[in-house]
């Protein structure tokens, strides 16, 4: 420093001021166009952050080297009267660039400022847009389960329950029926069993009927006998007479009983008949309906697998979009991040304002503040690593990946 | 009935970030936007079960609200979560000091946070 002559340090505090307020305009204007065009994307704004940040580290850059030159000018004002001429001009040079400074950081801090709400509002937004998604998610899945299995801790109401039911039900009425089947076909085997009376009652009329013949004969042969042995038999011939009428109304009895038992025999044969095609038909319509109802139940049970199979998928597929949406909302959180370092720099500008406005409004005798302890009071105040690196090196790049550091004290 | 979390901190996005996490573990969840937001809260109607609060924030920081809560009789021994993009010991120190059961670095996993509170904070 000391080795350099004052004419070059005053060419070097002329041109860096000028220089760093290009840059920050330019870096401002970058990082607005960043977040205005791209639409907020964290790159853009993390971007943006980093232009601010470099733009107000060059801005300090320039600041030092006032602080240098104003040192020089105070050697100047002890020097040669040349030496005080120049540093007149420099001192000028200077109060115009304090001037320019007061005006132009108020609207650098503002530019930052606006930048980080419309930031914070677009983050808010989204990272509530998206917590409405993963609810909305959330609904629809659970509706969807609840259609295919019912709430998982009542067990009924789902299509699965209901097509158990169904079969269970839709069994016990098959059941019924081919119990009912089963009942006809014994009352059916007694009837048959009726069959075999019928044929013996009509033996037994068989045998009234030749009982009664042989009766008549009987009564014939008497008759003759009776008229044979004359007067004596007349009155035998009146029983014998009796006894002819006797077994022709006992073969009269006999042939009726012969009818009837051939009358009851035809009606349980055709009611026989007749409840033996029933049989047959009932055996046909159960036998259909457990097929319908089996064929019924295995379409149903199809679309129940494919319902209950859907909402599984639709379940991995929301878990799978919930931790997407997790992992969304952790990389929302560059925007706290972003906030601060900006809040910083804003907070950074707005003293330098201030040292400005003073220096500016001052007698030129200058209370700016010693460049070092600026520089080491800004480290002080940062609050994330990235502001650490950038203050040495401008090194720091995206922000730190999440969930590495907790401690339980 | 489910515990209430109180959320301190002064960027909204963060707090929802938060918030979301928190509401979607089954707790309530009240928010602050600083320290003195954070006080008020604690004076109203909700009993607060758990405090996660960043450091940095105007008006009044987390450190200090830390300070603050363990004043109250209510809240002496109500778990307090720092929740920062401070990362450097001699900050967590002043934390563990003032009184902060724990210490986390944003950014941070929801699925952690929701850890670090339900150890604090027992069923």
């Amino acid at each position: 420093m000391s080795g350099l002559g004052p004419g070059a340090d005053g060419q070097e505090a002329r041109e860096l001021p000028g220089h760093a307020a290009a840059c920050l305009l330019l870096g401002l204007a970058g990082a607005g166009g960043c977040l205005a065009g791209g639409g907020l994307t964290p790159r853009s704004i993390a971007a943006a952050a980093l232009v601010a940040v470099l733009s107000a580290a060059a801005a300090f850059r320039a600041w030092r080297a006032r602080g240098q030159a104003l040192a020089i000018m105070r050697n100047a004002a002890s020097g040669t009267r040349d030496a005080r001429a120049r540093a007149d001009r420099l001192s000028q040079a200077m109060t115009a660039r304090d001037a320019l400074c007061a005006k132009a950081l108020p609207i650098m801090g503002r530019h930052v400022a606006s930048s980080r709400e419309q930031t914070e509002q677009s983050v808010t937004r989204l990272a509530a847009r998206f917590a409405d998604l993963a609810h909305r998610l959330e609904s629809a899945v659970d509706a969807s389960q609840h259609a295919a299995r019912g709430p998982a801790d009542e067990g009924n109401g789902g299509v699965i329950d209901v097509l158990n039911e169904a079969e269970q039900r839709l069994r016990a009425v098959v059941d019924a029926l081919e119990t009912t089947h089963g009942n006809r076909n014994a009352m059916l085997e007694r009837i048959r069993g009726l069959t075999g009376y019928t044929d013996a009652l009509k033996k037994m009329a068989a045998d009234v009927a030749a009982i009664a013949g042989q009766t008549n004969l009987l009564a014939l042969n008497a008759a003759i006998e009776a008229a044979r042995a004359g007067e004596a038999g007349r009155g035998f011939a009146v029983v014998a007479d009796e006894v002819r009428k006797l077994s022709n109304a006992s073969s009269e009895t006999g042939k009726k009983m012969s009818e009837k038992a051939a009358v009851i025999g035809g009606a349980i044969e055709g009611a026989l008949a007749s409840a033996e095609e029933a049989s047959q038909r009932d055996v046909q319509s159960v036998a259909h309906a457990g097929e319908t109802i089996a064929h019924v139940l295995a379409r149903f049970s199809a679309v129940a697998t494919g319902l209950s199979d859907s909402s599984a998928l639709l379940r991995r597929e929301s878990a799978g979009i919930r931790d997407e949406i997790n992992d969304i909302l952790v990389s929302l959180q560059f925007q706290d991040r972003v906030s601060q370092i900006l809040s910083h720099v804003e907070g950074s500008l707005d003293q330098l304002r201030v040292q400005a406005e003073l220096a500016h409004n001052g007698d030129g005798a200058c209370a700016l503040p010693d460049a070092q302890a600026w520089i080491e009071q800004m480290k002080l105040t940062y609050a994330t690593d990235e502001q650490r690196q950038n203050h040495h090196d401008g090194g720091a790049g995206a922000m730190p990946s999440a969930g590495s550091e907790i401690t339980f004290f | 009935m489910a515990k209430t979390v109180l959320v301190v901190d002064d960027s909204a996005s963060l707090r929802q970030v938060v918030s979301i996490a928190l509401k979607g573990a089954g707790y309530d969840v009240l928010e602050a936007s600083d320290g003195k937001d954070a006080l008020s809260k604690l004076a109203g109607q909700q009993r607060v079960h758990l405090i996660i609060s960043d450091v940095n924030m105007p008006n009044m920081d987390g450190i200090a609200l830390v300070k603050a809560v363990k004043q109250l009789a209510q809240y002496k021994f109500t778990p307090i979560i720092m929740l920062t993009t401070e990362s450097q010991e001699e900050k967590k120190r002043e934390g563990q000091a003032a009184g902060a059961k724990a210490w986390v670095v944003k950014p941070f996993q929801p699925a952690q946070m929701l850890a670090a509170v339900s150890k604090l904070l027992p069923a």
